[in-house]
């Protein structure tokens, strides 16, 4: 209850922020302090928000549960963030904010419409905006509800609640079909986050973006403290690991003996084995009717590293006896299956993949991938056009850099501990931030602090919904509204559509998110890729090719966006779940990066060179 | 449209920057070969998944990504403080319909 104080204490300083931050813009022009904060955004705001956009739920949700599930190898995959401040920032950063200053744009589209003096760059460009930041906008409001459902699951008001609405929505279609408590957490989370965004606007986003920053140092700070110490040492954790051999995931029946009322077993409880001695975790709720003593068939999770059968069989609830009987085939991880010291080295255990789940070309990309495209975000593209001068943006470079070694590498170092303290996570990996916080603040006796860790990760994935938000609305009301619905639509309209298209945009999110595919972090990486591979070729060569012409934007941004679609669609057929083909081993960010970029080059060779008046507007004398 | 003088600051601080632009890319190019390189040969050998730690970690999480993260981190520092030169930004053009009108 007192981690929900803490918490709710946090969401309240968010929400104070936000109507400062309305009342600090009231003066200004809408668009421009609405969607980009006057241009005005000074070191700590433009450094803080720029890292605490990049730190989104995958950083806090799924890259905890893809540490927890692969080990130490994931310190390679991630390992191209040592750069990212300077690639990133160094690419787009100067340029982006001198072009959009001579061109008079807001957004990411409008950089490009103006850069060429052409409505179709500008068009596509917030179509695939549009529809690649969507899928960003749905992994994050299912990583804000996993995280709420986690703080809040042992408050009784809470299950009451979650029943009551589960019994409101049993009949309606697709929302009936969605578990009550995540339902219940995706509503309160997204009402949060878009009616303060709405509110606020830019400036609301960067302010939250500063205090979310800073929550999200200290809260990671801190359970490092802790997790070391829980572990007795890192050292022994690397120890523990390297004798840690993957489980395996079989299908049970629970057995009980036969009672008059109905017997319900909650995901995640322990059960003990019959005969075997196996312990298994349940990775679902089973129901026995009454009078009945078997279940039906349920997937469960079975460990097989004796230490941590060990440590988890005090944990078997023994109080109604129940026994697990097997009910169907065992399945065995791909690669690393009874194999020691998988988790310490590469390429790390995978359930799906016999190969591994990090290969050296894989390594590659991902290297690539983190600097490339991430300069290649219209989110962080629209930060780089805010930033007031350009020892603003050196001086955050410096932060930057520092910040992001202190968040990622610390994140590794914690959740491979937490692979050490909390087994049988697989069932849910996705959780495994949450439960670790209330994990260590509960082993050290301060549980009420668990509402502050918790609000790290609250505060990563609310700091990247508002920015979405504020981008998609952007796009709709100045690129598609202003530009070529209402040119002289007065202030007040574009006020009222402003408001009105983050609530719609909201709302679709939470809907489409209803029934959210398993691992957040392969719809971030799709989305990341698409956007990356859709701008960063286009954007780069707009900003550094004067010659560059309007018909290789589309050609640019166009092969990009076709090349990450097709690669996942034949990641879709070849395997039959929601994954990236990897072509010769490497990323399709790395396929699309090029295609984009020969066609861009080709298309700009073959036509006819801009005029020397627009040439000289961007590029200064001679052009 | 800036005029004549503004023109020539832009060219010379567009040259600037892509200069900035070319070291950023050559780090990329030195901290990658040393991750990838170091790892490819280290990271899949069987004392890799032995437990020998360094500093706690795995040794080549030590050598092939702690270490060259620290460098990078000193790197960036020089990279913004002493090697990337102040420019101006240069505002231009009207931001709304209503400004380009005048109103």
């Amino acid at each position: 209850m007192t981690a929900i104080v803490t918490f709710s204490i946090y969401l309240a300083i968010v929400f104070l922020l936000a109507i400062l931050a309305n009342r600090s813009g009231q003066s200004k022009s809408f668009v421009n302090e609405y969607f980009l904060g006057s241009r005005n955004i000074g070191l700590w705001a433009f450094a803080f928000t720029y890292a605490a956009t990049s730190a989104s739920g995958g950083t806090f949700m799924g890259f905890p549960s893809l540490i927890y599930t692969h080990g130490w190898v994931l310190a390679w995959w991630i390992g191209g963030y040592m750069i990212v401040p300077m690639v990133a920032l160094g690419l787009l950063a100067k340029r982006i904010n001198q072009v959009s200053r001579l061109a008079g744009a807001i957004t990411v589209p409008e950089v490009l419409r103006r850069r060429f003096e052409s409505h179709s760059v500008g068009n596509l460009a917030t179509i695939l905006l549009l529809f690649f930041m969507f899928f960003f906008l749905m992994a994050q409001f299912k990583a804000g509800a996993e995280i709420m459902a986690t703080l809040l699951e042992d408050a009784a008001v809470y299950q009451g609640i979650v029943l009551k609405l589960e019994s409101i929505t049993a009949g309606i279609p697709w929302i009936g079909a969605a578990e009550g408590d995540y339902l219940l957490c995706l509503i309160i989370f997204a009402t949060s986050v878009i009616i303060y965004t709405t509110y606020g606007g830019f400036r609301a986003v960067v302010w939250t973006d500063v205090m979310q920053g800073l929550v999200m140092l200290v809260g990671v700070i801190l359970m490092l403290v802790f997790a070391i110490r829980q572990v007795d040492g890192l050292g022994n954790a690397t120890r523990q690991l390297a004798a840690m051999t993957p489980p395996e995931f079989v299908t049970v029946s629970l057995e009980v003996p036969v009672s008059p009322d109905a017997q319900r077993f909650a995901r995640g409880r322990w059960i003990e084995a019959s005969g075997s001695g196996d312990i298994i975790r349940l990775k679902s709720s089973v129901t026995i009717p009454a009078g009945e003593t078997l279940s039906l068939p349920v997937e469960a999770l079975k460990l097989t590293t004796p230490a941590e059968i060990e440590k988890v069989r005090a944990r078997v609830d023994r109080r109604v006896p129940v026994r697990a009987v097997p009910a169907g085939e065992t399945k065995t991880y791909a690669y690393g299956a009874g194999q020691k010291g998988v988790y310490t080295s590469a390429p790390g255990p995978s359930a799906d993949s016999p190969h591994g789940f990090l290969s050296v070309l894989l390594a590659l990309s991902f290297f690539a991938f983190w600097n490339f495209s991430g300069a290649g975000q219209p989110s962080y593209m629209v930060r780089q056009m805010a930033y007031r001068d350009t020892l603003t943006l050196r001086r955050s470079m410096v932060m930057i850099a520092f910040y992001f070694a202190i968040i990622y590498f610390p994140l590794i170092i914690i959740f491979t501990c937490a692979r050490v303290l909390m087994p049988g996570m697989e069932i849910h990996p996705d959780r495994i931030m949450p439960e670790m916080a209330a994990q260590l603040t509960y082993t050290a006796g301060i549980p009420w602090l668990a509402g502050f860790l918790v609000a790290a990760p609250f505060a990563a994935v609310m700091s990247s919904v508002d920015s979405f938000l504020i981008l998609v609305s952007s796009g709709v009301v100045r690129d598609v509204y202003q530009t070529s619905i209402n040119p002289s639509a007065t202030e007040k309209q574009v006020k009222r559509l402003s408001y009105l298209v983050t609530l719609v945009v909201g709302i679709l999110g939470v809907l489409a998110v209803l029934h959210p595919p398993q691992f957040l972090q392969h719809l971030i990486v799709f989305a990341s890729a698409g956007l990356g591979a859709s701008f960063l070729a286009p954007m780069v060569f707009a900003l550094y090719w004067s010659r560059m012409t309007s018909a290789a934007a589309v050609g640019g941004m166009m092969s990009g966006g076709i090349t990450i679609l097709l690669l996942y669609f034949v990641g879709y057929l070849r395997t039959g779940k929601f994954g990236e083909y990897l072509l010769l081993g490497l990323h399709p960010f790395i396929w699309a990066v090029l295609a984009s970029s020969l066609v861009i080059i080709g298309l700009t060779l073959t036509g006819q060179r801009p005029s020397l008046a627009l040439r000289e507007k961007f590029f200064g004398a001679g052009g | 449209m800036p005029d004549s003088e503004d023109k020539t600051d832009l060219a010379a601080s567009f040259r600037q920057t892509r200069r900035e632009l070319w070291v950023m890319l050559a780090a990329w190019i030195v901290f990658a070969a040393w991750t990838i390189g170091y790892n490819a040969t280290h990271a899949f050998t069987e004392e890799a998944s032995l437990p020998d730690p360094v500093l706690g970690m795995p040794r080549w999480i030590t050598f092939g990504i702690f270490t060259p993260w620290m460098v990078a981190v000193v790197l960036t520092t020089w990279f913004a403080m002493r090697f990337m030169k102040d420019t101006p930004l240069h505002d231009g053009a009207p931001e709304t319909e209503a400004e380009r009108e005048g109103k």
